[in-house]
């Protein structure tokens, strides 16, 4: 099918681009890569009256160390931050999670800031960027500010972002010390999007105790899920396998109320959330263990760029 | 089936074809017969002015019905080239012999006439049509065959089972066929392929899933699941030849060894994959949602 009618503007600044938007409000929507927003638009399923193509502002495609940070512009596509070495000892779990997300072809057209704005439940980016604490900074004509991760998913594809305002940057917080990270999925093909997904961070204490955990889940609710009462099972805990387990349990029974699909069951997703989040926990706490880097460990089976 | 005066040879055939290689195969047959190049055999399929009987390509019929018919074909033709050539070479047909698209007499390749020379000389306005004889070097044949000629295999798959996920991974699939005279053995590769393919299709992905109103929901390439590159693991084929009987050509369908075992196949591997718990896998397509639920049942 082909889209309902719109007008198209491809503004070369943030600013002409910002006003753009404040001038057609609610009507107008940022196109970034395109990978969800331009199918959606020729199923007619969205129907923006007006596109604002991001495509030519340069200045939003960057990835910079902040800090011992990060920070990563809004316009730079997944390819990029799947190749870059800054991203990978800086974020190895976003580095991890980048190959899970669809087929290279759409890494490279599709860029980090759309596909966290878009806020499908079932992307990976979502559940990254809020098990990482990231800070999303939103640009308008009057002004900017800066919303964390925890407030910036508001439900099925629903972000706080107001009409007229544009996501231009995100900031990813340096890990302490003796931290680890583990990235899993399971999709029914290379590429799919997944029927449950985990990102997971640790941080022990000096006696090797579990001082902090985050573990967020995809493709389980209506946007990504902190599994907050998996992180009360861990926390003070020497890491074990029995513990793991127990976490992973915990975010099954008490954290996700996953829906019911054609392709997977809410029982079968259940089941799901408690194996990869426990296989993400292990995998996690032997890096934290393993790791000496403040940044923490960098994923040893990370797969070369293809 | 024409050789027209250019020396090409135009063949037109009911057969429907979608991929399966009809063009190259039919051509194969037909320059074995004539001695002419494959690549001067022209071969024209689904269309009804070129020839109007004719069905789809189904049931093993490509090679075994329209390949026979389409030798039967070129056997007229042959015995209509050797008629011709041998009043104009003045030698008895059974010392004439049809090579490289000429016609010369053994032992004398020098002296030969092209096909193309000959198609002109048939042609009735040169007053080619003798009593008894008929225009053109052409001919139309038919194949009928009384039974149809069964392909046999054996599949074997390897298959690996995370117990907790339900998650299946093809680690190898080795399949041993026999379609009889292989016409082809790149074409047959791929028929085998593109046939197990589909089978992993059935077995695990493919699946049109309704609501209770009927309504079709899963209608797009995203959500009917259609294994890819990365699905599929490479099939290892071996050939066997027991030429059938039930046709001259002693071919046997080949589109269907691939598809027809695998998700049969697929369902018992991955039963034997959980081993002691009691599973009986009865139905496909699987899921590893569906499976879950199996595993789940026996336990």
């Amino acid at each position: 099918m082909k889209p309902a009618p719109f007008d198209y503007f491809a503004p070369g600044t943030v600013d002409e681009a910002l006003a753009l938007l404040a001038e057609h409000g609610h009507e107008a929507k940022p196109l970034a890569g395109g990978q969800s927003l331009i199918p959606a638009m020729n199923f007619r399923l969205a129907r923006p009256q007006v596109l604002v193509d991001l495509n030519q502002v340069a200045a939003l495609s960057y990835i910079r160390a902040n800090g011992s940070g990060l920070a990563i512009g809004a316009m730079t596509r997944q390819r990029a931050v799947e190749r870059s070495d800054l991203v990978a000892r800086a974020a190895p779990l976003l580095a991890e999670a980048m190959p899970s997300i669809a087929h290279p072809q759409i890494r490279n057209r599709g860029t980090v800031g759309g596909s966290l704005a878009h806020a499908d439940p079932s992307a990976e980016l979502p559940a990254v960027a809020l098990a990482l604490e990231t800070r999303f900074r939103a640009k308008s004509v009057t002004g900017e500010r800066w919303i964390p991760a925890g407030e910036f998913f508001k439900g099925m594809l629903e972000t706080a972002l107001e009409p007229g305002e544009l996501l231009v940057e995100i900031a990813i917080p340096p890990l302490p010390a003796r931290s680890g990270t583990a990235f899993l999925e399971m999709a029914r093909r290379h590429g799919d999007y997944a029927l449950v997904g985990v990102a997971a961070v640790v941080t022990l204490d000096a006696s090797g105790r579990c001082q902090a955990a985050r573990v967020a889940l995809l493709s389980v609710g209506d946007g990504p899920v902190l599994a907050s009462e998996a992180a009360t099972v861990l926390a003070g805990q020497a890491p074990a396998a029995e513990l793991a387990r127990a976490a992973g349990e915990r975010a099954a029974s008490r954290d996700v109320d996953p829906p019911s699909d054609i392709h997977a069951s809410a029982a079968y997703r259940r089941r799901l959330v408690a194996v990869l989040t426990r296989r993400a926990l292990e995998r996690a706490f032997e890096r934290a263990e393993k790791g000496s880097g403040e940044r923490g460990a960098v994923p040893s089976d990370r797969k070369p760029s293809s | 089936m024409t050789v027209e005066p250019g020396g090409r040879v135009r063949l037109a055939t009911g057969v429907g074809t979608q991929g399966q290689g009809h063009f190259t195969a039919f051509a194969q047959i037909v320059a074995e017969v004539l001695g002419v190049d494959v690549a001067d055999v022209h071969v024209i399929t689904g269309d009804t002015r070129e020839f109007h009987w004719g069905t789809g390509t189904f049931a093993s019929r490509g090679a075994v019905v329209a390949g026979s018919a389409c030798q039967a074909a070129a056997l007229r033709v042959r015995e209509k080239i050797l008629e011709l050539a041998s009043h104009e070479l003045e030698a008895s047909k059974a010392d004439l012999v049809l090579a490289g698209g000429s016609v010369h007499v053994r032992g004398d390749p020098g002296a030969g006439i092209t096909l193309g020379a000959l198609a002109v000389k048939a042609n009735p306005l040169r007053g080619a049509v003798r009593p008894g004889t008929e225009p053109g070097l052409e001919a139309t044949a038919y194949f009928g065959p009384d039974r149809g000629s069964t392909a046999s295999g054996v599949h074997a798959m390897l298959v690996e089972v995370d117990p907790e996920t339900a998650q299946v991974e093809i680690r190898r699939y080795v399949v041993v066929h026999d379609c009889g005279r292989v016409i082809n053995p790149m074409i047959v590769d791929g028929q085998i392929h593109g046939g197990v393919a589909h089978g992993i299709g059935n077995a695990f992905y493919e699946q049109l899933v309704y609501d209770e109103d009927g309504q079709l929901l899963n209608a797009s390439f995203m959500d009917y699941l259609l294994p890819t590159a990365t699905d599929v693991p490479r099939v290892e084929t071996a050939h066997r030849e027991t030429p059938s009987p039930l046709n001259p050509m002693g071919a046997k369908g080949v589109g269907e060894a691939g598809a027809i075992p695998t998700g049969a196949l697929f369902a018992q591997a991955v039963e034997d994959a959980l081993g002691r718990t009691g599973l009986e896998i009865c139905e496909i397509p699987l899921s590893p949602s569906r499976l879950f639920e199996l595993i789940e049942e026996a336990r």
